[in-house]
């Protein structure tokens, strides 16, 4: 008795005590947490490294994460390089044999997925941040959703058989629903086809592939890096002479060289989340893209109709 | 046979198919796919200095330890003392090699060029993967996990030079041995690393007579988060062995870091404080030499790609006033992108009473493979 009184306070002192509900499961980024949530339900507990409001290129490898991805029987990531400055430091400090790369626990969403803007020919660094294995933000298409959604449950059922059924009554309900939503959004947008933006970064390939929308050229002429005043002016003149609105830009970037062009181009910068999280009420995934449409749709056909 | 011929023939089909997909095969068959991950960083280095000449003073430096080494017949440390030079010059070119060398092992390889020739081995970590329990095993040769600065490579340094404690105590070239090292992340409510090494004993610090003695090393890392934005490591270190007069040294070091970097715009703006003490204990039979040091440093981000650079160091503790080196740093940094930064360095050093100044510019690039950054 003595013995597990012992054992029972050294358990607490050394926080190991707590029992987690199903299966661990740590994602890189909101949108991945978001989705692994919706699916998972009750037998899971999902914590995300990124917040939503944050810029998933450039998180820091803290070693507190190193304890959640050590802890974890699930690391889901986005791929496609979009974490390649932390995560491989992560896995490594995590030493989790159950997640590392070739486990069951390791799961790259990216595979659910066909990558847009995979860089043809040569790649070198003169490009910029190119990611050589395709465009990472994938996510920011609702049907990829769906995709991830079934990967997702797919791999929890086989790490937590017995829950199996939850998590396809779960995926099924999340997959109708977003469905749903989906058909209402593409009828609200359908006016967007077309319809011209300029982007801050190579960030919403997906997201106007979806929408029809065309980007007519970048603020950052290169993928992360800052621009030269030659390329911004060219960048003005061409949206004057194409009377384009609406620079679009993430809710994380700095807008003061997005509002600058806008201001001299006569258009508004729209900053938008990219996750759930990344906004005050945009918890779901769904919400996210409630978000956007309700923005652009805002943006891009009442305020042009109102000129 | 007919089942092994069977297997081969299968394997030539598959062979092909799989190779496609990576994309890494060639005409002559010789596949890139398991190249390991090559990256190259240089360090183009201009200097000035007001003393004597910047060479000297290194000399002078080896000329002190001459004494000892000849001694105890020991070769002499090429590059005692980080061998800056002034003028123009190559001051390093690393390259790293890293690849999986099968389920189990993880090979990482540092191949350093100081100046313009001679290559050697910096690290070589061969690392355990899949131990269970937290553990993480190394071996080979590698920086002691001595403090926080003692574990940086040239290019990681936040000043040209490395801080005068660390100069002076563990030589310019910090403690690199070959050993083993356990690592354990131990299971508390915090991240909790304890490193325990094995080192072979052939810096200048734990040079034993006797090839079979052995230096040890503890070190634990703490770190918490206090905020989403901001974040506390405290660290500890110890170490002991024999030295080349046959007595004991030992090691103590402590270091705090802390640093602020907001969530949502990470990238215009960062704060870092780090403060670091070393301090040795050198039994020389007849005498016994216990000195020390520390530096603070402060480093702020103020633009997307600017950094501006502050360090205090001191080294002489316990001595007199007059016995100790001191030296002041400040430095501003310009960051093009995550693989280039041009670094212009101002340093102002008091040793024995005697006053210089330093300056640096320092242009750091990276080729090949992404690295990812440490915390």
């Amino acid at each position: 008795m003595k013995h597990l009184h012992g054992a029972v306070l050294l358990c607490l002192l050394l926080g190991v005590g707590q029992v987690a509900a199903g299966v661990r499961v740590v994602t890189t980024t909101a949108d991945l947490a978001a989705i692994a949530m919706e699916i998972g339900g009750e037998k899971v507990e999902v914590k995300s490294i990124a917040r939503g409001y944050q810029d998933p290129h450039y998180v820091q490898a803290k070693p507190s994460y190193m304890r959640l991805v050590n802890r974890a029987d699930l690391l889901i990531y986005t791929g496609l390089q979009l974490e390649v400055g932390w995560l491989p430091l992560l896995i490594e400090g995590g030493r989790n044999p159950a997640i590392v790369s070739g486990a069951r626990g390791n799961l790259d969403a990216a595979h659910a997925i066909e990558p847009l803007e995979i860089p043809v020919g040569e790649v070198d660094r003169t490009m910029g941040d190119i990611h050589p294995e395709g465009n990472p933000h994938y996510l920011l298409d609702p049907r990829n959703g769906l995709r991830v959604a079934a990967v997702i449950a797919e791999r929890l059922q086989e790490l937590a058989p017995d829950d199996a059924e939850v998590f396809a009554e779960n995926l099924v309900r999340f997959q109708r629903d977003l469905q749903g939503r989906i058909a209402v959004w593409e009828q609200r947008v359908a006016v967007l086809e077309k319809k011209k933006v300029v982007a801050y970064h190579k960030q919403w390939e997906y997201l106007v592939a979806w929408l029809g929308v065309e980007i007519a050229g970048y603020v950052e002429n290169r993928p992360g890096i800052p621009s030269s005043p030659r390329h911004l002016s060219a960048l003005i003149t061409q949206m004057r002479a194409n009377e384009i609105g609406v620079i679009v830009c993430a809710n994380f970037v700095d807008p003061a060289t997005a509002k600058r062009v806008a201001d001299k181009a006569g258009a508004r910068v729209l900053a938008l989340p990219i996750a759930p999280g990344g906004e005050k009420g945009v918890e779901r995934y769904a919400d996210l893209f409630e978000v956007i449409v309700e923005d652009l749709e805002e943006n891009l056909v009442r305020v042009e109709s109102a000129r | 046979m007919l089942f092994i011929s069977g297997c081969f023939l299968l394997m030539l089909c598959l062979v092909p198919a799989s190779q496609a997909q990576t994309g890494g095969a060639t005409a002559t068959g010789t596949s890139r796919a398991f190249n390991p991950a090559i990256s190259v960083n240089g360090l183009l280095l201009g200097g000035f200095s007001s003393a004597e000449g910047m060479e000297g003073h290194v000399e002078e430096h080896a000329e002190e330890h001459d004494e000892e080494h000849e001694e105890h017949g020991e070769e002499e440390h090429e590059h005692d003392h980080g061998g800056i030079e002034e003028g123009l010059q190559v001051q390093e070119v690393e390259i790293q090699l890293s690849s999986f060398v099968d389920p189990y092992l993880k090979a990482d390889l540092t191949l350093a060029m100081h100046g313009s020739e001679g290559i050697e081995l910096e690290e070589l970590r061969v690392t355990s993967l899949g131990l269970p329990a937290g553990l993480t095993l190394t071996v080979g040769k590698f920086y002691a996990a001595l403090g926080k600065h003692n574990q940086l490579h040239t290019h990681q340094f936040p000043f040209v030079k490395p801080p005068l404690v660390n100069e002076h105590l563990l030589g310019g070239h910090g403690l690199n041995e070959v050993g083993i090292d356990v690592s354990w992340l131990a299971p508390v409510s915090w991240y909790a690393e304890l490193n325990a090494q094995l080192l072979n004993g052939d810096s200048e610090l734990f040079a034993a007579p006797d090839g079979t003695d052995m230096a040890y090393l503890g070190h634990l890392k703490n770190f918490w988060e206090l905020g989403e934005s901001t974040t506390l490591e405290l660290g500890g270190s110890s170490a002991f062995g024999r030295n080349a007069h046959g007595h004991t040294t030992q090691l103590v070091g402590g270091d705090l870091t802390f640093k602020w970097r907001p969530t949502r715009r990470a990238i215009y703006r960062s704060l870092m404080f780090q403060a670091e003490y070393l301090y040795a204990a050198r039994d020389h039979g007849d005498e016994e030499e216990k000195e020390g040091g520390f530096y603070l440093l402060g480093q702020y981000q103020f633009a997307r790609r600017w950094w501006l650079q502050g360090q205090y160091d001191l080294f002489g503790l316990p001595k007199e006033e007059e016995e100790r080196d001191s030296r002041i740093s400040g430095l501003i940094a310009f960051v093009p992108s995550e693989f280039s930064s041009l670094r212009l360095q101002y340093s102002h050093s008091s040793k024995e009473g005697e006053d210089f100044d330093e300056l640096f510019l320092q242009l750091n690039f990276t080729i090949g493979s992404h690295p990812a950054h440490r915390y």
